[in-house]
């Protein structure tokens, strides 16, 4: 199986080359707050999942504006996913992944809930897709 | 983007490495999210001071601009931090309480003004102004209760615009980014607890468009405030407009082009607040989230010096949370005796409670509901605040 759906850049890490992104895909269908849903020390979401790594997507972040420093924090303890993919990009999150230095892409034709069947499979990002591979 | 000549001059790094960064990423952010130009600020209020969110990370972060000399050049408020009194002669480490005092000396010497989640009772908005305000109850009460316009900012941007004194322009900060795409009808509240609670469901259905609520004209500032700060837990954008009370909220309903299908009742009737269950003996009790105003403050002290004569003996303590601008108020000592706390300047939520022993808070706050298990680490009860009153001066 191969799916392929199309998603924008929106803050690309510092890499002039843009390197393929890849790690295994890590959907959830709520939105996250990350103050009180991540863990930055040990990078668990939800006290069972584990960030570091993956290409997490998720739809829109909500609640407190101080979780951009959860995010920063997660970069620091060298816990990061190695992507973030989202339906509705906000300034908590863009501004997280500014100063955490996480490329965040935006999903431009599907719906963070259909993607759900695919947990635990490989991803890539690049070139404006995102390809999942099972 | 279009930059005005002093914003390329801070963008190239004319005016120093820290504010060219700060800069940096503004620019960046507005990039993103579609803006033309910037728009200078008149206050920047700033999220992420307590310790325990941030970590040393985000202490490290602020710390690494104080240090250099970096300065807020617009009128700055930041958010309460950590409280660090004891509780049955139980307090945090020294580490602990250093690294929060820290963060607070810092964010001074930077020139932050102020430490509250209520920053309209210090600088009070006027409507249409544009300001760059982080958390999420200060943002929703600016946009749809004054009219003023800020985005929902991330607590380290709202810490970069407030040392270049602009915002991006594009969001809430267009008319067009104020039209609300979610329809709500809703049954007035009955009390406090009722507003939040209804808050706390109306984001969850709203997690990511403005929603336009019918049903709460003429409630009272206190109530608006428990809906709009619960409503900031469960839903990430900034405004809600809210028919009868939003200013322009006949235009912005009139441009809106609401779908039937987003249509829906949410009668408080369906929101379940526990009554009449006893809760332990060590049971805390907190009012004042978000801040509490002070007339709130006036009116409770008042309730309790007045009915509450014997109240608060046993083990139980209330603990009341304000902000700067009710220091001075005359009841501190009096009610220090009855159980009652008075605490300025600090938060609950942004505390961990159970490195104090406690294991049980009431509160009458939807949001302190959402984020005092996840990150106070203690069970929580809500209960309407009148009921909390009385419960505390039955003991």
């Amino acid at each position: 199986m191969r799916k392929v759906y199309r998603v924008k850049e929106v803050i690309t890490i510092n890499n002039a080359y843009k390197p393929e992104i890849c790690g295994q895909l890590l959907p959830t269908a709520k939105p996250i707050s990350y103050l009180g849903e991540i863990d930055p020390k040990t990078g668990i979401l939800h006290g069972k999942e584990f960030l570091s790594g993956k290409i997490f997507v998720f739809p829109n972040a909500v609640g407190s504006t101080v979780g951009s420093y959860v995010i920063y924090a997660l970069r620091k303890y060298n816990k990061a996913p190695r992507a973030v993919v989202v339906n509705f990009e906000d300034p908590v999150t863009i501004i997280a992944s500014i100063i955490s230095d996480i490329p965040l892409y935006k999903l431009v034709d599907i719906q963070v809930k259909h993607l759900i069947q695919y947990k635990e499979l490989k991803a890539c990002i690049k070139d404006g897709e995102l390809v999942i591979e099972g | 983007m279009y930059l005005n000549k002093n914003e390329e001059k801070i963008l190239s790094g004319e005016y120093g490495e820290l504010s060219q960064k700060a800069m940096k990423a503004l620019v960046k952010v507005g990039e993103v999210l579609g803006a033309e130009k910037l728009v200078e600020v008149n206050h920047a209020h700033i999220s992420g001071i307590s310790y325990f969110n941030i970590g040393d990370p985000g202490l490290e972060f602020i710390e690494s601009f104080a240090r250099e000399g970096a300065k807020f050049i617009t009128y700055t408020t930041a958010n309460p931090y950590a409280i660090l009194v004891p509780y049955r002669n139980k307090r945090f480490n020294k580490e602990v309480m250093l690294k929060q005092s820290r963060i607070v000396r810092a964010l001074a010497q930077m020139g932050a003004k102020a430490f509250t989640c209520a920053p309209y009772y210090i600088r009070r908005p006027s409507q249409g102004e544009h300001i760059a305000w982080a958390e999420s109850n200060a943002v929703l009460y600016a946009n749809s209760l004054i009219g003023a316009h800020t985005n929902r900012e991330g607590g380290p941007l709202a810490f970069f615009e407030a040392m270049v004194g602009k915002t991006y322009f594009s969001g809430v900060h267009l008319y067009e980014g104020r039209i609300p795409k979610c329809y709500i009808k809703v049954k007035k509240p009955a009390n406090y607890a009722g507003s939040a609670l209804l808050g706390y469901r109306v984001g969850e259905l709203c997690p990511d468009k403005i929603p336009y609520v019918k049903g709460l004209a003429g409630m009272s500032e206190s109530w608006l405030r428990a809906f709009l700060s619960a409503f900031g837990a469960t839903s990430g954008v900034p405004m809600v407009v809210i028919e009868g009370i939003t200013p322009n909220y006949k235009k912005l309903f009139k441009d809106s082009d609401l779908e039937v299908k987003t249509r829906i009742n949410v009668s408080p009737k369906e929101l379940s607040i526990s009554k009449g269950i006893r809760e332990p003996s060590d049971t805390l009790y907190i009012i004042g989230c978000p801040h509490l105003s002070l007339q709130e403050l006036i009116d409770i002290t008042n309730y309790l010096q007045t009915k509450c004569r014997n109240g608060g003996s046993g083990d139980r303590e209330l603990w009341l949370i304000t902000g700067p601008y009710s220091a001075g108020i005359t009841y501190r000592n009096k009610l220090r005796v009855k159980g009652v706390r008075i605490l300025y300047n600090s938060c609950p939520v942004v505390t961990r409670l159970d490195l104090l022993g406690i294991r049980h808070v009431v509160t009458d706050s939807g949001k302190a509901l959402y984020y005092l298990p996840k990150l106070a680490r203690v069970k929580t009860m809500i209960k309407d605040r009148l009921t909390i009153l009385k419960e505390f001066c039955e003991e």
